[in-house]
């Protein structure tokens, strides 16, 4: 049983401690819990981990080792047990025995009277058979009824005073067997013990003498522990030991105990209980035995002297109840012998756990996670594009499934990109034709653009050259013309002395007439050229109409009166003003009105009626007249350049032909139609339209811009308008340049108080607005400077001292509104209805 | 200087001969003496050295033009009490001489080719 232990043990702790050893690896690989828990292979970690995984083993490998322990106590105890039942036996047998010799040899000397000398040899003889039989009796013998010897075995005991002996006297005295206490003899001073029977005549009942049988003890002690040893004790060490009743060792096969039991045996517990043998003095007291031998405990001796199990030898109470006391004993040192091979076994084990389970279970680890690994590499190696690759694993379970799923996956992605390459090199390959198509147009088209940059470059040259050939032409045309003039003009002015014929006159006169047409034509000419190139600026302002007509008709008057025609006009009431070039208006006016009195006869009406249009924001001009009409056909042709009416219609009338084309040029110039209706003898009504004047009509796109710069920024912005509020006074007076100039000035002093994302802007009626960010301080700032400007400022026209009263109103965005021209009018109106503050002089 | 009763001398600047020797014959016939100069250069020595009571300058010259001679005449104190009349035969010079002359200090402007009426009042109005 014990080899079993020793050899299965390690081995099932071997087992055990791998499957605790191996379990953390195994759930930190299966459940990822490195990833779980964040952990990180540091040293610490490594070694608390390992301490971690270690400590169920040695825990396990420690109980092993006391489990070990106690089954070997165990296993030695129950030696022990067996041991002092057979202790117990065959001291029971081998005293019986003896009992039974002594009793025999008693029974059989009772048959003497009286020894004699031959019967003392046959005595002797018996007695040396018995001693030959059994070798622990030191001696035998019969001693007679005076204590002297009759035989003896051994010569030794010769001189022995027998009948002063306890086992004499007391055989005698009780005439049943007799055991003495143990004890020292006194012949050989080795231990021994003395079984003696009165021997008495069958008939007569008189003593003859005692059989004494003096037991040597060591033999009882080697005998049992041979008995014990043959039987039981499989080569191990068993100790017997003989101690008498004041615990005085007798016998002792290892001398053990020899030391320590001289001092303290006595106080053993184990002796004690052995000693005291309670149950067998019970029973020997009960009759029901002479003598008994009975084992009792198997408790520890001693740690240092093993396990002691011990018999209690016991004899008749009435007697003497002499009691001593044989034990058996397993020193500890050979009971946990094995056990040292067990620890160092385990010990082993444990290095070997230490060593080889981190590698095991690593390498399980990766092979368990390898096919894993390989996966997610081979994922991420294909997920970069790399479409050749192929997974490698060979589990034979679902990852290869997974694996081979994924090459799968990426020979059809390989390709799928195979035929994406091949129809994107198609397409790249038609894009590039397409592309080198589109080139050859591009380079056609910028080839054509070039020529056309070209044609149009040269066209402007020539359109240039043209401008400036037409005037050069024109200059050089007037000046022979200025001369011939002149001359002309000298002799009919008669400035030269001598005088003229009447004749003469009147060549004179056709030639001057003459003369002043091709002025017109040239002058004409001129215009028309520099309208169509857009090199006339119209100088627009604001017009009052009854001014201007009345101070155009009296223009016309000397040649009205001349034919003999009446020129009459009429005004719509509450006409606004409108926003003309005065000067090219009244062009336009003397044109259409020298017209229809060309083509009107005497006694013609001719009529100028002014007002408003149908279109929104316009002024109708119209020119009636009484004369012989347009012919239908013509209408339509009557504003192109050169184109005159059939002569016949009008014969002896001549014209440049350019006129109509002039005045469509002006009007168009001011935004405005001219159109005519006509019919042949029902006289000719022109009507041109020319915007009335309102300060959205004067908002250029400067202005525009600006606005749109704060809208695009959303930000709050005051339109502040300034305003001479004496301006037509000062424009009548003074004229147009000087306003002008005037205006310049009140910009220039508005300029200097705005800041630099501030904008300003003239306007033609002498008006300036300014664009103030209104982000609270900055416009608050302007206010307080445009205070002090408003209300007038001293300006000088030619050394006369001209006072200009300047109001401002404001207008807020978007507060008071988002469209321009309505905060325009605001601001105007708030101008123009600020409480008067008085001029300065 | 010319006397309070002598006649009075008007100095004509103009390049074109035909037209200068033909408006002299104009001026000539309002009872005034006239001196002609063909460029601006010969009229301010003209102006220098024979002073004349009035200047019918021509604004279109070669060398120096009528306004740098009305510049040149205004600039310098001896001459610049001597009136200045710009004409021109361009109506576009026309437009621009009235700004022009008062800029540069002179009298008036007119339009060549000369009204005889225009022509005497004008000079009427500045030399009696």
């Amino acid at each position: 049983m014990s080899n079993v232990t020793d050899l299965i043990q390690p081995y099932l702790f071997l087992m055990f401690g791998i499957v605790v050893f191996i379990l953390p690896y195994y759930f930190l690989a299966k459940y990822h819990l490195w990833e779980k828990f964040k952990i990180k292979l540091t040293p610490v970690f490594v070694i608390l981990f390992l301490s971690a995984s270690l400590a169920p083993s040695i825990l396990i490998a420690v109980y092993g080792y006391n489990l070990s322990k106690w089954v070997l106590v165990k296993e030695a105890k129950g030696y022990l047990k067996n041991a002092s039942y057979t202790l117990s036996n065959n001291i029971s047998s081998f005293f019986n025995k003896r009992i039974n010799e002594i009793e025999y040899l008693s029974n059989m000397y009772s048959v003497f009277q009286q020894p004699t000398a031959s019967s003392e040899q046959d005595i002797l003889n018996s007695l040396k058979e018995f001693q030959q039989k059994e070798s622990s009796y030191k001696v035998l013998g019969l001693i007679d009824a005076a204590g002297k010897p009759i035989a003896l075995t051994s010569s030794q005991w010769q001189n022995q005073d027998f009948a002063s002996q306890d086992y004499f006297i007391e055989a005698v005295r009780s005439d049943r067997i007799y055991f003495s206490a143990p004890g020292i003899g006194l012949v050989d001073k080795q231990p021994e013990l003395v079984i003696s029977r009165a021997v008495r005549n069958l008939k007569t009942k008189k003593l003859i003498g005692v059989v004494v049988g003096i037991i040597d003890l060591r033999k009882v002690g080697e005998i049992t522990h041979y008995a014990i040893m043959r039987s039981i004790a499989e080569g191990r060490y068993i100790f017997v030991t003989i101690l008498d009743e004041s615990a005085l060792l007798l016998y002792d096969n290892g001398m053990l105990f020899s030391k320590y039991l001289k001092e303290r045996l006595s106080d053993n517990e184990v002796y004690q209980k052995v000693k005291r043998g309670e149950q067998v003095k019970r029973e020997i007291e009960a009759g029901k035995r002479e003598a008994a031998f009975v084992t009792s405990g198997q408790i520890p001796f001693s740690r240092e002297y093993g396990y002691v199990g011990g018999v209690q030898v016991g004899a008749d109470p009435n007697l003497v109840f002499n009691r001593w006391v044989i034990l058996v004993s397993i020193p500890e040192t050979t009971v946990l012998e094995g056990l040292q091979e067990v620890k160092t076994k385990f010990i082993i084990v444990i290095i070997a756990i230490v060593i080889f389970i981190p590698f095991f279970a690593v390498s399980l680890a990766r092979d368990f996670l390898k096919p894993v690994y390989e996966l997610h590499r081979g994922s991420e190696i294909i997920g970069q594009g790399n479409l050749e690759y192929h997974i490698q694993v060979n589990t034979g379970n679902e990852l290869q499934q997974l694996a081979e799923q994924f090459n799968l996956m990426a020979d059809n992605l390989k390709n799928s990109y195979t035929k994406l390459e091949e129809k994107v090199r198609e397409r790249t390959s038609e894009l590039q034709e397409r592309n080198l198509e589109l080139q050859k147009v591009q380079d056609y088209l910028v080839q054509k653009n070039e020529e056309l940059n070209d044609a149009y470059n040269r066209l402007e040259r020539l359109d240039i050259m043209k401008d400036e050939f037409v005037s050069t032409v024109s200059h050089e045309l007037r000046t022979p013309l200025t001369a011939i003039k002149e001359g002309v003009s000298l002799i009919m002015d008669r400035v030269l002395p001598g005088g003229i014929s009447p004749e003469q006159e009147r060549v004179l006169n056709i030639a001057k007439k003459n003369i002043e047409r091709l002025e017109t034509l040239i002058q004409d000419i001129l215009d028309l050229a520099k309208l169509e190139s857009g090199r006339m600026k119209m100088v627009k302002h604001e017009q009052q109409i009854q001014r201007l007509i009345e101070s155009f008709i009296p223009t016309m008057m000397p040649l009205v009166e001349h034919k003999k025609l009446s020129l009459g006009y009429s005004l719509e009431e509450g006409l606004p003003s409108i926003y003309a070039d005065e000067t090219r208006l009244l062009q336009v006016l003397t044109n259409l009105v020298g017209n229809s009195i060309k083509f009107t006869d005497g006694g013609g009406k001719i009529t100028v009626r002014i007002k408003r249009s149908a279109t929104p924001g316009m002024v109708e001009f119209a020119i009636e007249d009484t004369g012989k009409g347009i012919p239908s056909e013509a209408l339509n042709r009557i504003f192109e350049k050169f184109e005159q009416v059939d002569r016949e219609v009008k014969p002896g009338i001549k014209g440049t032909g350019l006129g109509l084309s002039i005045c469509r040029q002006i009007v168009e110039a001011h935004g405005g139609k001219i159109t005519v209706a006509s019919g042949l003898n029902k006289g000719s009504t022109f009507s041109f339209t020319i915007p009335t004047f309102e300060p959205a009509t004067v908002l250029n796109d400067i202005f525009r811009l600006f606005t749109d710069e704060y809208k695009q920024r959303k930000e709050k912005f005051v339109i502040s308008l300034v305003l001479i509020k004496n301006y037509q006074h000062i424009l009548e007076r003074y004229g147009q340049t000087w306003v002008k100039i005037l205006t310049d000035d009140i910009a220039q002093s508005l300029q200097e108080k705005i800041q630099r994302d501030d904008r300003l802007v003239k306007l033609d009626n002498g008006s300036v607005i300014v664009l103030v960010k209104n982000t609270g301080s900055s416009y608050q700032q302007f206010a307080e400077k445009l205070h002090k400007l408003t209300p007038g400022q001293t300006h000088f026209y030619d050394k006369e001292e001209v006072n200009v009263e300047l109001v401002a109103g404001q207008a807020f965005f978007p507060d008071d509104g988002e469209n321009e021209e309505e905060l325009i009018t605001l601001a105007r109106n708030r101008a123009l209805t600020a409480p008067p503050t008085g001029g300065r002089k | 200087m010319s006397a309070e009763n002598n006649v009075k001398t008007i100095l004509l600047v103009d390049d074109e001969k035909d037209i200068a020797e033909l408006t002299r014959m104009r001026i000539l016939s309002l009872g005034y003496n006239v001196l002609l100069a063909s460029d601006g250069e010969e009229a301010l020595v003209k102006i220098k050295n024979e002073h004349p009571d009035l200047i019918l300058l021509d604004v279109k010259m070669p060398k120096l033009d009528g306004y740098q001679v009305c510049k040149a005449v205004k600039s310098d104190p001896a001459v610049k009490d001597i009136p200045i009349i710009l004409f021109t035969a361009s109506s576009r010079h026309v437009m621009e001489l009235g700004d022009r002359a008062l800029e540069l200090g002179a009298a008036s402007c007119i339009k060549k080719p000369f009204d005889s009426k225009d022509l005497l009042e004008q000079i009427k109005k500045l030399i009696g």
